[in-house]
């Protein structure tokens, strides 16, 4: 059916942008942000792709535990002394 | 397709960019508020699309996003205290009620077709938990971390 | 062409990650571009997997055998791929701290214990 075909296309493309951005933004704290924005494009490709379980998953795992774990380690990668945040944007 | 589904369809498609460029650009309070915003549209686009679906069961979909969004806004909130006290985004207020607007219109239209009962609890429900979350968030953003900030540092 | 374009799209968010794995200059950065390679995996199977006018294969509200259904197996296989993953970037995120506890970097280009 050519209308379902436009709701996931339109999943599709958006999950493929923020893909994008999520390799382009360069620093990884911003980067956390952006991965919880793909974990929610995501979970809404896998609902119109008919697998609301998946999607269940990926909304615990992207939306909450990638960003956490992201900011945590940075957290203490910065704390060694090691002026990681200043390297990165240059 | 039906209606339900093209108003998902516009609904992702109007509101996620935004959501997108907002958190790939400008300083990072704007970024978080961002996310908020982006779980706030999805949880919304999950309520449309179970009505288009014809599958009630995707509104526990909207349920858990409606609880996991703000979590996950708080814990960035949290961690970010020293980085965000630049101070609150601008845009913060306006956004906010578009979102809430936007959820008790969603909520009005899906509970209109839904069946009087528990269904529409449920959705009253997930739609008042949707908009409280992102009430929540946003506020969590633009004044707890000053008073965090100011606190036991 | 519709068919096609799950596929394309896959594909593309692949090769993005492999491109931020590769310039990437901060080791944190590189995991979240490991994911973004995961996440073009999930995409794949499930396109794999999805069947024209179909829907899912949760009975909590549909009575059996009343609508044609998605492939359920390709749908356990992405999620068993999507708990790897998490489990996958805490590990890495656990020997990104170690490798900066050693080194006192996290800049790939800095870490030069294999050069010759």
């Amino acid at each position: 059916m050519v209308s379902e075909d436009l709701v996931v296309s339109v999943c599709l493309v958006l999950v493929a942008a923020s893909a994008t951005v999520a390799v382009a933004v360069r620093e990884p704290v911003r980067q956390a942000l952006v991965l919880a924005v793909l974990g929610l494009a995501l979970a809404a490709l896998f609902t119109v792709l008919q697998a609301p379980d998946v999607a269940l998953s990926q909304l615990a795992v992207g939306s909450v535990l990638t960003p956490l774990l992201i900011l945590l380690s940075v957290r203490k990668v910065r704390r060694r002394g090691h002026p990681t945040g200043d390297e990165a944007q240059r | 397709m039906n209606a339900w589904l093209w108003c998902g369809t516009t609904f992702l498609g109007l509101g996620l960019p935004p959501v997108i460029w907002g958190v790939a650009s400008g300083p990072l309070s704007r970024r978080v508020l961002a996310q908020n915003t982006g779980s706030t549209v999805v949880a919304l686009a999950f309520l449309l699309l179970a009505q288009g679906y014809a599958r009630p069961s995707y509104t526990d979909l909207s349920l858990v996003l409606s609880l996991l969004g703000p979590v996950g806004t708080l814990v960035c909130v949290r961690l970010l205290a020293d980085d965000l006290s630049a101070g609150a985004s601008r845009w913060s207020t306006a956004v906010t009620a578009l979102c809430v607007a936007a959820s008790l219109a969603v909520t009005a239209a899906v509970c209109a077709a839904a069946a009087p009962g528990r269904p529409m609890v449920k959705l009253l429900l997930i739609g008042a938990l949707v908009a409280l979350g992102n009430v929540i968030a946003a506020r969590a953003l633009s004044v707890g971390v000053l008073e965090e900030a100011d606190g036991t540092r | 062409m519709t068919h096609l374009f799950p596929y394309l799209i896959a594909g593309w968010i692949f090769l993005v990650g492999c491109y931020g794995l590769a310039t990437s200059r901060h080791l944190v950065h590189a995991v979240g571009c490991l994911a973004v390679c995961q996440s073009a995996t999930y995409v794949l199977l499930l396109a794999v997997g999805y069947r024209e006018g179909g829907t899912a294969p949760v009975h909590s509200d549909l009575a059996p055998h009343s609508r044609p259904l998605v492939d359920p197996v390709v749908q356990a296989l992405t999620l068993t791929d999507v708990v790897v993953g998490a489990t996958v970037t805490a590990l890495l995120l656990a020997l990104v701290i170690q490798v900066a506890k050693r080194h006192g970097t996290v800049d790939p280009d800095e870490l030069s214990e294999l050069r010759g």
